[in-house]
């Protein structure tokens, strides 16, 4: 007898949990939460990102000349490879 | 297609990343500068870099004078484009001022494919910086008040949660776009009503919030295909609320739908591919007055794309030796998209 409540209390809580599980996932977003959700998204690293490009030629030849360092030039067609899609 | 790919298979290697990093100053510009007249100094001397390379976009090794040194389109391996930074520092050390005359030596593919050397005209010498109160062309100014949209889109795995692959455009993709100040007016205007009750944002809006909203690179893109592709399903409908506010300030909710279906065969240098992005959208536009203050919109659902890039040279496996034609995609899951707009000036 003891163990059939038990097994009915288990299956009783787990429809519970499962209720509370799918209300919290239907509760209406605020801007706060779907920008939790968007930010979750967002890499933590972006290995593409990790070469510091200078977008001026002329600080880059400013720098190249204090630095002795060749300038190495990325011209791409379209949009900037930095922050969009390209 | 050069630029996506070029990323992803160039300039993610952790190896030429701190060799960048450590040995060259690494510069990245619009090709269309090169090839628009030039309004400034900078353009000049990027015109005069862009009349001996040896297409209209590539990579360019430079002295300090804006001089190119090199310039190439492709690499024959992945170990080539260390190789090319190496020569590159030898280039430079014999040529890295104007004390000795050179030419632009010019490859489609370093090493392998080479092209007659160019003689540099350019004759010009660069300043150390723009004029003062000119801003560097390189370097947008946009207006304030303009709202800066970042977009975010990402593959999910089975279990709904974002993919592990960022390199890949095919996975993640990330772009941004600009509201300015006289369209965000004119937004206000069309949803000051939708404190009454639910009222259809303007179809040039929708048009914003979904066109950016898809995986791949840009010759892929579902709406106005860049390279004319055709758009065979183009439906988007979104519908504002306001849900608070108060002392001319607003809080409208979002929710629309969204379906984009584009093909297109081969044809010139058009590769062929499909693509299809179907998704539900809900999201938050807040307003004080005219003026857009922030956006925030998610967008969840399918997508398939099926990109085929040309086969790969005969012999060759890096995907360095083929950037412009970059790498077959073939994709079809759950994604998820993001758009988060905030005024310039407010970071």
């Amino acid at each position: 007898m003891r163990s059939a409540v038990f097994a009915l209390s288990t299956v009783v809580g787990f429809f519970a949990f499962g209720q509370s599980s799918r209300a919290e996932q239907e509760a209406p977003a605020t801007p706060e939460s779907l920008t939790a959700k968007i930010e979750t998204l967002r890499p933590k690293q972006l290995v593409w990102r990790e070469i510091g490009w200078n977008r001026c030629l002329l600080d880059g030849l400013k720098q190249s000349r204090e630095q002795k360092k060749p300038v190495l030039l990325w011209a791409f067609i379209n949009a900037d490879p930095q922050g969009e899609r390209c | 297609m050069f630029a996506g790919a070029a990323r992803e298979a160039v300039f993610s290697n952790p190896t030429v990343i701190r060799r960048l990093n450590a040995e060259f100053i690494p510069v990245s510009v619009s090709a269309a500068r090169m090839h628009t007249p030039p309004q400034d100094i900078e353009g000049r001397l990027l015109q005069a870099a862009g009349r001996v390379a040896p297409a209209p976009q590539g990579i360019a090794v430079l002295n300090s004078d804006g001089q190119p040194l090199a310039w190439t389109l492709m690499f024959d391996s992945d170990s080539a484009v260390l190789d090319f930074l190496d020569y590159a520092k030898r280039r430079f050390r014999e040529y890295g001022d104007r004390s000795r005359p050179f030419e632009s030596e010019r490859f489609q593919r370093f090493p392998s494919m080479r092209e007659p050397d160019a003689a540099y005209t350019g004759g010009l010498r660069a300043p150390a910086s723009h004029p003062q109160g000119e801003a560097c062309p390189g370097r947008p100014q946009h207006p304030k008040g303009t709202l800066r949209v970042q977009v975010i889109g990402r593959a999910l795995d089975d279990r709904g949660q974002p993919g592990a692959d960022t390199l890949h455009q095919s996975q993640y993709v990330q772009d941004q776009f600009e509201i300015p100040v006289p369209m965000q007016r004119l937004i206000a205007a069309a949803l000051s009503g939708a404190e009454f009750g639910p009222i259809r944002v303007p179809d040039g809006f929708a048009r914003m919030l979904v066109f950016h909203a898809f995986l791949g690179q840009i010759d892929v893109r579902p709406l106005e295909n860049p390279n004319g592709g055709h758009s065979k399903i183009a439906v988007y409908e979104f519908w504002a609320q306001r849900t608070s506010g108060k002392d001319g300030k607003s809080v409208l909710r979002l929710d629309g739908t969204s379906h984009l279906v584009t093909d297109a065969a081969p044809q010139g240098e058009m590769q062929h591919f499909r693509h299809s992005v179907k998704l539900t959208w809900e999201g938050f536009l807040e307003l004080d007055g005219n003026r857009i203050t922030r956006l925030i919109l998610s967008g969840e659902g399918t997508e398939r794309l099926t990109w085929n890039a040309p086969q790969p040279p005969t012999g060759t496996l890096s995907e360095v030796a083929f950037l412009p034609a970059g790498r077959s995609i073939n994709f079809d899951g759950k994604v998820r998209y993001g758009l988060i707009g905030k005024p310039t000036g407010s970071d």
